[in-house]
């Protein structure tokens, strides 16, 4: 009897699998745009709603904006193909690079740079007067968490960091005194109301880092060209330039030579994480 | 109004009828005052989920926006997860944008989801409390997936038929409430009415003085007080009519008194014209007085009819006429009844021959006097209106019907032309106005003989053709007799006489108890020229102590008398009779009165013999002999 009812169970599986694949394969294929957790995700789908518009346009396929819970996780599916497009920091691009075999599109002409924000009204001024105390980052594979970590240990402050889910997150929680001092990118500081930042003073500022890279899965190698067209057409349209009018991005630049190879050490950091 | 007793239908009271109508309204009213109440419900709660629908769904749809776009599918399951402890939500699912199931709560894993609703007809849900929602996850113009929601409607269903069963159970306690109330407001608005069929029952009844209904202001009292006037009037009404009738029916009374009375008076004197006349033509006369005298006989004879016939006309229309049912010899009274008209045809010339045929009984029962008028006249009239030829009287029993006779009288006579044949049983008629001129009479034989037809039971009619005769014939019924013992004619004298057994030898000892001196000086004369004694009493007392003296062969009666009448003569000389154990003596019933309740009255008073005023000399002498042969008859076997 188990038997029987074991094999009907097995059958409507089955039957349902396949009802869910044909459901799949009746959707058309989607263009995935995966962006980096660089802050919350309703934020990261606004940001790139104009974007997605013009390659959907462009590209006549549907696109969808997806992230990821942490930056971590964000590796780990890009390393496992799920994005057409990656747009996530330097440090993982390289990894994007070496490891998923994405291929280097385009990156922000805005610097990129790494902040520790403290209260204004704090009397921190080093990285060893934060010893002992909660420090913040975004998660341990963040660039501007790597580069805290890496800051604060070249500054006598071998403390690990608290790591939060999103930037403006960061600031909140400094305010509100449950850290003393938080890792976020001038960028994310910048994006944050004035109200906020009034509040807030820069405990140091990195030097400019590689910042948010485009990266292209290499399946769809064959559309770089189109979509190297799209990218350029999309900072030259009106929508691009509110966009990066908007985020203070500055329009897109060429990746540098060895601009990439530069993050290899912060890329190793984290694909020693995700083993 | 129904009858009292008469079984009375459920809706034939008008209480009942206005009852049920209230009733019905109500029913109908409540109904639509529930079902409206179900339909407001119905549309408030359809609004209720709707509105819950759509305030949840952005809720979900935020909350679940920002781990869908993450991927974070266990952070999707947990918001379903807590969503769902929610009242009034049955499962949530979420799809990608691949419609990849990717969160469920709820909802078996293994199952396909459902399809929404496009509608919300709470009514169609009741078999399946489940509202299927379908909503995309949306963010930015970005379909992020779909979420599948059911809204639990178990407890608004519930409520409905909470409502349902507590406005039914309402609605059926107002009805019953109201009925009860109505029912009650009925019988009070209806006192009056029930009180008013009982008095207009009592009236049917009888009581014309019912205890009166109550009066008011309203309709109805003001219908008690029109009844109250009607009672009134219709009392009074009959009152009148009552005292009319008794009026009509003193003067008819009057009337009938005057008959009898001018019956007795008329016939009275004429008695004395006739026995007188017979009288003086018992003497020596020569033949010119003879001859004169026969006029005056005839002439007081045909004047005795034509009284006669008045007053039987007279009876007929009062109503008066009173029929006989006694044997009699049908042969005899044929034979008797043309006797005397075969004399008079032969003064004529004519002829009168008899037919009967066919199986006759000869003892019948009827009126043997009313069938003998009748046939009397008829032939009367065939003599009178026939100059030559025959005149045939016959008679039969009918073959098919076996106690119905039929009669006819035919004459050769001068006959009736057919315009006249309809009228000629009409009063005072005669088929021509010269004919009474010419043949004489009163013109209401025919009239009287139609009328006792019809009055035994029979029809009569009339074949004719002018100057070739006549023929009237009526058919009467008459039941078969038994065989009697009668006398050679008793008709005048029904029952035997007895015989006292002491009889003078030469003649008879014969007691008249008479107040007329007419009548008792050609009652003496013609007795005692018969050669019998006569001992005159004045009225009937003075007739009971002579008999009382001595006893009488034969007792001659008078009925009409002061002081004491003749039937109570009778029973006093009966009852002395009886208790001194003396035979009873014959008396014979001497009057005018002659109708056969006066027959009946005779009888009971203990009388043996009846003879009618105006008697005539030959019958008188034929009782007299009748009774002087069974004395004779008597006196070997003494």
């Amino acid at each position: 009897m188990q038997i029987v009812l074991a094999y009907r169970r097995l059958l409507l599986t089955a039957v349902l699998c396949l009802g869910t694949t044909l459901a799949v394969a009746q959707t058309p294929p989607t263009f995935r745009l995966g962006i980096a957790p660089h802050t919350s995700a309703r934020v990261i789908l606004e940001m790139y709603q104009p974007l997605r518009a013009q390659l959907e346009k462009a590209l006549g396929v549907p696109v969808e904006v997806v992230t990821a819970p942490d930056f971590t996780e964000f590796a780990r599916r890009m390393l496992h193909q799920e994005y057409d497009i990656a747009v996530t920091t330097g440090h993982q691009a390289r990894l994007a690079q070496t490891d998923g075999e994405y291929l280097p599109l385009t990156t922000y002409a805005a610097e990129f740079r790494a902040v520790a924000l403290v209260a204004g009204t704090s009397k921190f001024k080093s990285a060893k007067d934060l010893t002992g105390k909660p420090v913040l980052g975004l998660s341990p594979t963040s660039l501007v968490t790597l580069w805290g970590q890496h800051w604060m240990k070249q500054n006598g402050n071998p403390d690990t960091l608290r790591y939060v889910s999103a930037s403006d997150s960061v600031a909140r929680l400094v305010l509100s005194g449950e850290a003393v001092a938080g890792f976020t990118s001038l960028a994310n500081y910048q994006s944050l109301s004035r109200e906020l930042q009034a509040q807030m003073r820069f405990l140091v500022i990195s030097e400019p880092l590689a910042g948010r890279v485009y990266m292209l899965n290499k399946r769809q190698a064959a559309h770089k060209d189109q979509i190297d067209a799209t990218l350029t057409a999309f900072a030259g349209s009106i929508e691009g330039k509110a966009y990066f009018e908007k985020y203070k991005l500055e329009g897109y630049r060429k990746l540098k030579p060895k601009e990439l190879e530069a993050m290899e050490p912060y890329a190793k950091e984290v694909r020693a994480s995700l083993q | 109004m129904s009858l009292p007793g008469k079984i009375r239908m459920p809706l034939q009271s008008v209480r009942a009828r206005f009852l049920l109508a209230a009733v019905l309204v109500e029913a109908v009213m409540l109904t639509l005052l529930v079902s409206n109440s179900l339909r407001l419900m119905n549309t408030y709660l359809v609004e209720q989920v709707e509105q819950h629908a759509r305030q949840i769904t952005p809720i979900l749809s935020a909350a679940t926006v920002a781990p869908m776009a993450q991927r974070d599918y266990a952070t999707v399951q947990s918001v379903l997860d807590e969503s769902l402890s929610q009242k009034g939500v049955s499962y949530l699912v979420v799809l990608d944008a691949q419609n990849v199931r990717v969160a469920s709560s709820g909802w078996p894993k293994d199952q396909p989801l459902p399809v929404a609703d496009k509608g919300f007809d709470l009514a169609l849900q009741s078999t399946n409390p489940v509202h299927h929602v379908q909503t995309p996850i949306l963010m930015f113009g970005q379909r992020l997936g779909t979420l599948y929601m059911g809204m639990d409607l178990s407890h608004i269903l519930a409520a409905r038929k909470a409502l349902l069963t507590q406005g039914t159970l309402i609605a059926l306690g107002e009805l019953m409430l109201s009925a009860v109330l109505l029912m009650v407001l009925g019988l009070w608005l209806t006192r009056h009415l029930v009180d008013l069929t009982r008095a207009s029952r009592e009236v049917t009844a009888g009581n014309l003085s019912p205890a009166p209904v109550n009066e008011g202001e309203d309709e109805l009292g003001q219908l008690g007080a029109a009844f109250n006037a009607m009672s009134r009037t219709i009392k009074q009404r009959v009152l009148d009519l009552v005292q009319a009738k008794e009026q009509a029916e003193q003067s008819n009374r009057a009337k009938s008194d005057f008959l009898a009375t001018m019956s007795h008076e008329i016939r009275t004197p004429m008695n004395g014209i006739m026995g007188m006349t017979d009288l003086v033509l018992d003497t020596p006369l020569n033949e010119e007085q003879r001859e004169l005298l026969g006029v005056v006989k005839s002439s007081a004879t045909s004047l005795l009819n034509i009284i006669n016939e008045i007053l039987d006309f007279s009876k007929i229309e009062a109503g008066k006429v009173e029929l006989e049912s006694i044997e009699f010899d049908l042969d005899q009274l044929m034979r008797h009844c043309l006797a005397p008209l075969r004399v008079r045809a032969q003064t004529k010339g004519l002829e009168i021959s008899t037919d009967s045929s066919g199986k006759l009984s000869t003892y019948l029962v009827g009126d043997p006097n009313r069938l003998r008028q009748v046939l009397t006249n008829l032939v009367g009239n065939a003599i009178k209106f026939t100059s030559e030829g025959l005149i045939t009287v016959g008679w039969e029993c009918l073959p098919d019907q076996p106690h119905r006779y039929r009669f006819w009288v035919s004459d050769t006579g001068i006959g009736i032309p057919p315009e006249k044949q309809i009228s000629v049983f009409e009063a005072f008629t005669q088929a021509d106005s010269s004919t009474t001129r010419t043949y004489g009479g009163t013109g209401l034989g025919l009239t009287i003989s139609s009328t006792l037809v019809h009055l035994m039971g029979g029809k009569i009619s009339l074949r004719s053709a002018l100057k070739q005769g006549s023929t009237f014939e009526f058919t009467v019924p008459l039941k078969a007799g038994r065989s009697m013992e009668l006398g050679p004619d008793n008709s005048h004298l029904p029952v035997k006489l007895p015989a006292t057994g002491d009889a003078v030898g030469s003649g008879l000892r014969v007691l008249l108890v008479e107040d007329h001196p007419i009548n008792q000086k050609l009652a003496i004369s013609l007795i005692e020229r018969s050669g019998h004694h006569v001992t005159l009493a004045q009225n009937g007392e003075e007739g009971l102590h002579a008999a009382m003296r001595q006893p009488f062969d034969l007792v001659f009666m008078d009925m009409q008398m002061p002081v004491m009448d003749g039937l109570e003569a009778t029973r006093a000389i009966r009852a002395y009779e009886s208790s001194r154990g003396l035979p009873h003596m014959p008396i014979v019933a001497m009057t005018a009165n002659a109708l056969p309740s006066d027959r009946k009255s005779c009888e009971d008073a203990g009388m043996n013999g009846f003879l009618s005023k105006p008697f005539k000399a030959n019958e008188l002498r034929e009782l007299l002999s009748q009774t002087q042969a069974r004395l004779h008859a008597a006196e070997p076997a003494a």
